[in-house]
């Protein structure tokens, strides 16, 4: 097991690569990796052309990781995703054929375009971390991730992620615009000396092996944790369930991905242990997918997030 | 006053009879009237248009519905003068616009804007120039008996203005390709600014609109107003004197009698509506050039008394003979007591309904009050949360709370030497206790030292960002020493360390020297 210097040079080394290639966005690069140390996978809500796949495309080489993408269609089927079996007319056998799950890290993009069994066959992979073909399962490579995208203002023609399904992402991770500094640092360097608009992570270097994100994923789950600050989170997801102005509250798996998401949290933040201040930072990313508004607050326009700053203010913090 | 030349036949008419010959009116002068209007008022609404349609369409739409009183002026000039045969142009109009800004206007823009008998009431201030309680006195007169019928051509003209305009709109809507007209309609219901074209579109739609129907409306009300006076000064009556006067004038005591008559009636009329009078006798030149007042010789109330009398005691009014005749009234009823005792059982039956429903009315007013108050307190949060920029200002409190984020923060709850008891927690090895002590004591001395704002549900990280914030410009040693404790803390809380005890005796040394002074100033004041 590495030390903790260690650990917090190879995090930042990862984030500092990945800011290479992505320029700004520091939040949302940190919620991925921290998704990734906590062996989740992620919803990212955005618009088209926000860098998503450049996000991915830089994380993956950021660990000399296999990268796959799959653009959701409604013709897409399941085998599509997870691959088939194929009878070989010279070999006389059936052979299998791949799908593009089998790879370290997934993107998604539009995951609600697609019908709702070609999703499931996703979610499947998601939750089992292996591919049932012919009978066999096949599990996929280590560590593996995937980062599904939908786009929040084309909603005509889409099979929106029921809630069981989007309980299954760690983190819900909204991307925005960047601000006038950073597009302005974008374009000019996107466009210098390049030509076409090809995604560009030449600039990224491999920092660690797929293996160490494994060790960091290992570190993360041994780390030690107070009993208090998981009543914290719990105390958290329980108000949910009784908040004014939230219809459904978060499940027991909210708990489970605060507690999760907090460990990486405080690996990324080059700590071996975990404060309530790491649950309160990624509460809004992954409970933001698993409360459902009442129709008053939707209709007031009401941001979820805002809701839940509001029961974080309200929740007494362990102290003593 | 030429009754005589008057173009309507004086007669008392119906209210609504009155409101179509107000129709029959303004369309009869409608060139007049709208090229008066377009001279007089579109200046002013191209004005507002040019200064406010293109940032601030709404109060440029504002603004010309606003200064609709000042418009209704040009109309009413020009009906109070074709309606006695005057001869008006144009020119006249423009002439008269300096005198329309001495009719009151500033009251009718302010305190009376939104009063719906303004068409019946313009005529009082515009051609009586009567104001204040000269003028309310007149208008109390004048609405006498009326039943308010103003309003109703009042109700009438804004739902005739409504529907016009938004049939406009709809109409312009339906020759539109589809796309552009449904663009069209949502921007009327969503935040978008519509563009500068279809503002000025429909801004020049609504004038269109109003230029008509105020119209219509100040002339329903000039002669609404006409109407009240001709049966209130009877001037078909006077105009009836006026003809038999002209047709017996060869017959001396036919004239006599009719002179009498007319004196009589005179001054008869003079006594009944004094106000009015006095209110006419006040009116301006213009008035009295457009609308005379009734010609009343100048006579006391005590001295027509005395002529009605004299008057009176000619023989031809002492005539009487009793005349005796059968009528028959029908059978006796024997049913009719039991009928009366019907009707008084009914009304204090109704009295009695109309009493209980009034007390339900009341308990169910004050029960939904209650309930109000209720439903306020039960979803504070909600609404605190949809209203929370509105009431973020406002919570700011400088009282030093007893409990914060789920600790006591009492001076009483610390102990008196909270760096001894500290040390003695952390011999006993409850390294915990020892630094949630230092902890909460710091905590206590900049919370009372400084403005608290934290939420109930602050983390350390939340306290050591907010303890930055304060102190980053009166105490750097403050800051360090409080990152050093929270680091402690935290290590000993969460991570379940231990720390050093050399590190805990810096750490309650250094408290002493931050807060001893304070908390044995503070502990003296409290002695």
């Amino acid at each position: 097991m590495e030390n903790t210097e260690t650990i917090t040079q190879i995090c930042q080394s990862i984030k500092t690569e990945i800011s290479n290639a992505v320029i700004g966005q520091t939040e949302v690069i940190e919620q991925i990796l921290v998704a990734l140390i906590a062996s989740g996978h992620v919803l990212i809500e955005g618009v088209p052309g926000l860098g998503k796949t450049l996000l991915v495309q830089a994380l993956a080489k950021t660990f000399s990781g296999q990268f796959s993408r799959i653009q959701f269609t409604p013709d897409l089927m399941p085998s599509d995703v997870t691959g088939h079996v194929l009878y070989d007319m010279k070999s006389e056998s059936f052979k299998v054929r791949k799908g593009p799950v089998f790879t370290n890290l997934l993107l998604a993009d539009e995951i609600n375009r697609a019908p709702a069994k070609t999703q499931a066959a996703l979610l499947e992979v998601m939750q089992e971390q292996q591919v049932t073909l012919e009978g066999r399962a096949m599990p996929v490579s280590k560590p593996y991730m995937v980062l599904a995208t939908q786009n929040p203002i084309e909603q005509e023609g889409t099979y929106p992620l029921p809630e069981a399904q989007l309980d299954r992402f760690l983190f819900k991770v909204l991307i925005a615009y960047p601000d006038h500094k950073e597009e302005l640092q974008l374009v000019q360097a996107i466009t210098d000396n390049k030509l076409g608009d090809k995604l560009d992570v030449s600039t990224v270097t491999v920092c660690v092996e797929p293996e160490m994100i494994s060790t960091l994923q290992q570190h993360s789950a041994s780390l030690e944790i107070d009993e208090k600050v998981i009543q914290y989170a719990i105390d958290i997801v329980r108000a949910t369930r009784k908040w004014p102005g939230i219809a459904i509250g978060s499940g027991p798996r909210g708990g489970i991905a605060l507690i999760r998401a907090a460990r990486a949290y405080a690996v990324v933040d080059g700590r071996e242990f975990i404060t309530p201040d790491d649950v309160k930072k990624i509460t809004l990313p992954a409970l933001r997918h698993r409360i459902v508004l009442s129709p008053e607050m939707e209709l007031e326009g009401v941001h979820v997030d805002r809701v839940l700053e509001n029961i974080l203010n309200k929740i007494e913090a362990p102290r003593n | 006053m030429n009754l005589e030349a008057m173009t309507l036949e004086v007669r008392p008419r119906n209210p609504w009879e009155s409101m179509d010959l107000a129709v029959r009116l303004a369309v009869s002068h409608w060139r007049l009237l709208l090229a008066s209007w377009m001279i007089c008022v579109f200046p002013l609404f191209l004005i507002i248009n040019i200064i406010l349609l293109n940032e601030h369409p709404y109060w440029a739409f504002f603004l010309v519905w606003f200064l609709k009183p000042l418009y209704d002026r040009v109309p009413l000039f020009v009906l109070s003068r074709v309606i006695f045969s005057e001869k008006t142009s144009v020119k006249d109009v423009l002439n008269a616009i300096p005198s329309f800004f001495k009719t009151g206007l500033f009251a009718s823009l302010t305190l009376y804007r939104l009063d719906p008998g303004r068409a019946f009431s313009l005529p009082v201030r515009q051609l009586e120039h009567l104001q204040g309680k000269a003028r309310r006195n007149r208008m109390n007169a004048l609405r006498r008996g009326y039943n308010n019928r103003e309003i109703w051509l009042f109700i009438l003209c804004a739902h005739l203005e409504t529907l016009v305009s938004w049939g406009l709109i709809g109409m312009i809507l339906m020759m539109l390709p589809v796309d552009m007209a449904i663009q069209g309609v949502e921007a009327i219901f969503t935040d978008d600014e519509p563009e500068f074209l279809s503002n000025a579109v429909s801004m020049l739609m609504y004038f269109s609109v109003m230029m008509i129907v105020e119209t219509l409306y100040i002339s329903g009300g000039f002669v609404l107003y006409l109407n009240r006076r001709i049966i209130l000064e009877g001037w078909d009556i006077e105009l009836v004197f006026r003809k038999l006067a002209q047709r017996k004038h060869a017959h001396k005591l036919q004239t006599i009698i009719t002179v009498l008559f007319c004196t009589t009636f005179f001054l008869f009329a003079s006594s009944m509506p004094q106000k009015a009078q006095a209110a006419a006798q006040n009116a301006s030149s213009a008035y009295e050039k457009i609308l005379p007042p009734v010609a009343v010789p100048a006579v006391s109330p005590e001295l027509s008394t005395e002529t009605i009398k004299q008057v009176m005691a000619h023989p031809a009014f002492n005539r009487f003979k009793q005349v005796e005749t059968l009528e028959y009234t029908g059978e006796i009823d024997e049913n009719k007591k039991d009928l009366d005792e019907t009707r008084s059982w009914l009304s204090k039956t109704f009295e009695t309904i109309g009493k209980t429903l009034a007390f339900v009315f009341e308990v169910a007013l004050w029960l939904l009050a209650l309930t109000i108050v209720f439903l306020l307190v039960k979803y504070w949060d909600r609404l605190q949360l949809g209203l929370g920029s509105l009431f973020k200002a406002k919570k700011k409190t400088t009282e030093m709370p007893d409990m914060l984020f789920g600790l006591d923060l009492r001076e009483e709850s610390l102990p008196e030497d909270v760096t001894e008891q500290a040390l003695a927690f952390y011999k006993q090895r409850d390294y915990r206790a020892a630094l949630a002590l230092l902890y909460r004591a710091t905590l206590a001395h900049l919370v009372k030292n400084y403005e608290f704002n934290l939420p109930k549900g602050a983390t350390e990280g939340d306290c050591l960002e907010w303890v930055t914030e304060k102190l980053s410009l009166s105490s750097e040693a403050e800051i360090i020493y409080f990152i050093d404790l929270t680091r402690a803390w935290q290590l000993t809380a969460y991570a379940h360390q231990m720390i050093p005890e050399a590190q805990m005796e810096e750490l309650c040394l250094q408290w002493s020297v931050h807060y001893k002074k304070q908390a044995n100033n503070s502990g003296a004041r409290h002695e």
